[in-house]
């Protein structure tokens, strides 16, 4: 009988990990390449955060359909994500723009506190954009919301110190972005790190791109920093955090001008499960999604990967 | 200070406290001013004491609108309520400063911050509604988070007093043009106010007080650490390395310093604040400076605080962009020429000693555009100087380089050439628009700036017409061009102990590595060793970081410990082994911006050289395409590999391949590029004729053609050893 060969790559390095919430969750940890557990002692699932809007104003109908309604009431639509078993929230405060409402940054920190304090998940709170808009919004927020561990998203090379403040005197934690570029994401995690935030407060965002849209591009950067990271690189031992809901931008995904290609709910659905399988498996250790059977998709692939079915 | 103000404005301090807490002196050694600050502590512990047993024991000690009670005990020590019999015994608890070393100072300026703001509290009890002085919290937090995430880049506190008017109003309008906060102490409130500068809690401009009054800047300083930091009242650690980084607080002292100031300055000390003072007072570097001009003083403060002021906007009367880099004027548009052979002209960057440099000053020396006729051809010198405490001789040239595309992003501006061949043009749009030969001079200052602001803090420029002026200064330019060409002559592998990484490429070539040696420029062409270094200066966490060479394990092949181990650490582990002067052994991996390839022949007895220019087959058998698929991506690929032009006529081309004799074939106008430096090569090692053996795709492009020229023209390749 021939010995089955030894493939596991041995990793010296490993990825950190952040307390999220009121420290009931964690993301990250891994040390090991992800789903391969013969390689990775620490399965841990990704994290899956569902989408909500404090506006509707702008959110596709495709989308809002899947909701049953709940979507009206931002607090009642976290709750659904929790019960289709979604880990996290994601609070997009866009109201906020002038041009799609002007919601002051008080009302928005409320909002996020009642959704925080009725799903008791953690919170990912991004804003409409603009920074100067949201420096004030995310201000509120962070003041608001103390007994729960947000993540503000995001702060990119050219303008991260003013979120890093807000994140360091709440000691909530800040995204750093970096636009497809393994060297931008390190240097963000550099840039971060100098300016005094720290580690267990920081997670990394290194755009993921939509199926159709480069997301082999993403693919191929996030599983280099995955690897540079258990190879010993501790700047990009930062946890990874994607948002899959560009898929819904996609034109291919969405459109409903070609019969031929299907029910565009089923396709918007599976483009977005797609986009998430490629971000997990390349490294993501939280994921946004936007439709609630993508989410599901997604959990059952993860299960799948993990040979719990 | 008149101490009959302060008398009044503390009625229940007795009057012999404030006589020897502010009797003063303007200059000490290091062993007097502890002395003295040990002094002022002492008795500012033992004036606290006494004022908290004169009043109800029971009375809580705080300030007005503060949830920080003394904000500088609950910051430090941990406590946030304490009454007036709790005071006794905390000042009672407190160490004993000595006065032999600087920690001593240290303890005698806690001590002091403490008792002065103990006193502070007391006499706030009764004092009248709006009195100046203490920062409350509500003003803080407005102000807090520009000023932690460096929006605002810094405080400057003003401790003493200035008599000259003047020199107080342009103080005033030096650090509110470059957006800082001020808090004023002593006299300077009454003097500011008095030279029109207003102050108030909406003009981020503050009157803290005078006497213990100046630890109200200290407490504004601690409770934007513990608001906006996050630092646990208490935390000694965490407090002091949030202090390190910000807010960022400098000192400007003037006058004769009292005891209690002294003492008090030792507690700005610990809180990282930096102190540029008037006074006689020993320096310690990055954080005492002695700086006699007051107009100097916060200046001096910023470089050595290292605050980073923002950069106003630049404003010209022409648009300015990378997008007019590319733009020519051409004669018939031209109003105004300069250089180009058709006149003296000159540039130069000049790095100054501290004093030497005005930052920001334009001087013009001679007649502008507008008083010179349309189609003049006038000389010109365009002189930069420049000042930082990190600047080297090295990377003046690094920085003159930028004259080029900084004067070129002007709208109707051109630029050609360097040093003293260069080519200015004006148009007559950009004339009419109201561009000035001056401008260039605000150009050159602000694009420095923003570029190499980590480097040079004092940037001033000198535009100069005027024939006599030009010919006076021009010895000094011609000075620096020597010294730099001999600089560049001297600059060989041998005579440094430090080459440099780059990774800029790691972005798509993860696995590459540049290692970038004086005579290795990186594979790209763009960056030199210079280059390097200069970008390690300016970015010491970026992609050029120096690398020690280590001992030489093998000299001709260029294969150094130390580089070996900086190409395992930057390629993870993947790559064991580096030599810089070799094509067949562990040769340097390329990432794909490589402007030519070195392949080895068919034959292996030589190499052919192709630039990314050239589209047609060499006598390899594939095109640059091909070769650059099959050798990027970081790969070390023994034979074949990437390599910037200049490197083709280095020393160490090669070398332990036996160099340049190697070259067999090289496309035609590549030969013609590299011509006259690579005639000048083969003589150097002997073989004048080797040049005209070299081939290119004239002769052939084809491997049999190639082996049958080589024979013919008796290429000294085909007697050496096969690289294989």
């Amino acid at each position: 009988m021939t010995d089955i060969p030894d493939v596991a790559d041995r990793f010296s390095g490993a990825i950190d990990e952040v307390a999220l919430g009121k420290g009931d969750y964690v993301a990250g940890g891994a040390k090991g390449m992800p789903f391969l557990s013969f390689e990775n002692p620490v399965k841990r699932r990704p994290l899956i955060a569902g989408e909500v809007f404090d506006t509707l104003d702008g959110y596709p109908q495709l989308a809002a359909d899947m909701f049953d309604g709940r979507q009206k009431d931002p607090v009642e639509w976290a709750l659904m994500w929790k019960e289709i078993g979604a880990d996290m929230i994601c609070v997009r405060l866009v109201s906020t723009d002038p041009s799609r409402g002007g919601t002051p940054p008080e009302e928005s920190a409320a909002l996020v506190k009642r959704i925080s304090d009725a799903t008791k998940l953690p919170i990912i709170v991004s804003g409409c954009g603009v920074m100067d808009l949201d420096i004030p919004v995310f201000t509120a927020v962070a003041e608001a919301v103390r007994d729960s561990r947000l993540i503000l998203s995001k702060a990119d090379e050219d303008d991260y110190k003013r979120l890093a403040s807000v994140a360091i005197a709440n000691d909530h934690i800040v995204v750093g972005f970096a636009n497809l570029d393994v060297n931008l994401s390190k240097q963000m995690n550099i840039l971060l790190t100098d300016f005094g935030v720290d580690r267990r407060n920081m997670l990394t965002d290194p755009l993921m791109a939509a199926l159709g849209m480069g997301l082999d591009y993403s693919y191929s950067v996030q599983e280099r920093i995955r690897i540079a990271a258990l190879m010993g690189d501790s700047m990009l031992q930062i946890p990874m955090l994607c948002d899959c809901t560009g898929a819904w931008d996609v034109g291919d995904a969405v459109s409903d001008e070609d019969p031929s290609l299907g029910d565009p709910r089923f396709r918007a659905t599976w483009w977005e499960a797609i986009t998430a399988l490629a971000a997990v498996i390349s490294g993501a250790d939280i994921v946004v999604m936007r439709g609630p059977g993508a989410a599901d998709m997604l959990m059952g692939y993860c299960d799948e990967l993990r040979g719990e079915i | 200070m008149d101490t009959d103000k302060i008398a009044e404005l503390y009625p229940s301090v007795p009057r012999e406290d404030i006589d020897y807490l502010t009797e003063s002196v303007t200059g000490a050694d290091v062993a007097g001013l502890l002395r003295f600050a040990k002094e002022g502590s002492d008795r500012a512990v033992d004036l606290a004491k006494r004022m908290c047993a004169a009043i109800d024991g029971g009375t809580v000690l705080t300030f007005p609108e503060t949830g920080y009670g003394l904000p500088t005990v609950c910051a430090w020590k941990g406590i946030d309520t304490m009454t007036a019999s709790d005071a006794i015994a905390f000042l009672d608890s407190l160490p004993e400063p000595g006065c032999s070393e600087l920690a001593d100072g240290f303890v005698a300026g806690e001590n002091a911050m403490y008792a002065a703001e103990i006193i502070e509290s007391i006499t706030y009890l009764d004092a009248p509604e709006g009195r100046a002085g203490f920062v409350p919290d509500r003003v803080l937090r407005a102000l807090g988070l520009p000023f932690v995430d460096e929006t605002i880049p810094g405080a400057v506190a003003f401790l003493g007093g200035l008599e000259d008017p003047d020199a107080v109003k342009r103080m005033a309008r030096d650090f509110q043009g470059k957006g800082m906060v001020g808090l004023a102490s002593g006299d300077y409130p009454a003097q500011f106010a008095g030279a029109g500068a207003k102050l108030g809690l909406d003009r981020m401009f503050y009157d803290v007080g005078c006497f213990t009054g100046t630890v109200n800047a200290i407490n504004f300083d601690v409770r934007a650490a513990l608001t906006f930091g996050n630092i646990s009242p208490g935390d000694r650690e965490g407090l002091d390395a949030y202090l390190k980084k910000r807010p960022k607080v400098i000192i400007v002292q003037t006058g004769p310093i009292g005891r209690l100031d002294a003492a008090l300055a030792f507690a700005a000390l610990m809180h990282h604040a930096s102190i540029v003072t008037g006074c006689d007072l020993p320096e310690v570097p990055g954080a005492l400076r002695v700086c006699k001009d007051p107009l100097d003083m916060i200046q001096v403060g910023i470089e050595e605080r290292g605050i980073v002021v923002k950069l106003q906007p630049i404003e010209l009367p022409v648009a300015y962009a990378p997008s007019f880099e590319g733009e020519v004027v051409r004669k018939p548009d031209t109003y105004v020429e300069a250089g180009g052979n058709r006149s003296v002209s000159y540039e130069v960057l000049l790095s100054k000693k501290e004093s030497e440099v005005e930052d920001g000053k334009v001087t013009l020396i001679g007649k502008d555009l507008d008083e010179m006729p349309e189609g003049s051809v006038t000389p010109l010198a365009l002189i930069v100087e420049v000042y930082g405490p990190t600047m080297q001789e090295d990377l003046e040239s690094v920085l003159e380089r930028r004259f080029h595309s900084s004067i070129n992003f002007a709208e109707g501006v051109w630029h050609t050439g360097q040093r003293d061949n260069n080519w200015v043009r004006v148009s007559k749009t950009s004339a009419a628009a109201g561009f000035r030969l001056k401008d260039i001079g605000t150009i050159l200052i602000h694009k420095i700036k923003e570029e190499f602001g980590k480097v040079v803090t004092r940037v001033q420029a000198t535009v100069i017409t005027d024939p006599e002026e030009i010919e006076r200064r021009r010895p000094e330019a011609q000075k620096a061009y020597d010294a730099r060409d001999e600089r560049m002559r001297g600059l060989v592998d041998d005579k440094v102990d430090v080459f440099y990484t780059c990774s800029m490429c790691q972005s798509f070539a993860p696995e590459h590595i540049c290692i970038i040696a004086p005579e290795r420029i990186g594979l790209c062409g763009a960056i030199n060793w210079l280059d390097a270094k200069a970008g390690f200066e300016l970015d010491p966490r970026g992609p050029n970081q120096p690398v020690d060479k280590g001992a030489v394990i093998d000299a001709p092949k260029g294969e150094w410990d130390g580089v070996n181990a900086s190409v395992r650490k930057e390629t993870m582990g993947r790559l064991e082994r580096m030599c810089m002067y070799s094509l067949m052994d562990a040769p340097m991996t390329s990432c794909g911006c490589f402007e030519v390839i070195v392949a080895m022949t068919v034959d292996m007895q030589a190499v052919v050289l192709v630039d990314r220019e050239f589209t047609g087959m060499t006598p390899v058998g594939m095109k640059f395409s091909s070769l650059a698929g099959s050798i990027g991506g970081g790969r070390q690929t023994p034979g074949f590999m990437g390599i910037g032009k200049r490197y083709i006529t280095s020393k160490r081309f090669i070398e332990a391949e036996g160099g340049i004799a190697r070259i067999a074939w090289m496309p035609r106008h590549l030969k013609e590029a590299v011509g006259p430096e690579l005639k000048k090569r083969c003589e150097e090692i002997g073989m004048p004729d080797l040049f005209d053996k070299i081939a290119d795709e004239t002769v052939t492009d084809e491997a049999e053609g190639l082996m049958a020229y080589m024979a013919e023209v008796g290429h000294p390749a085909l007697t050496m050893d096969p690289l294989l």
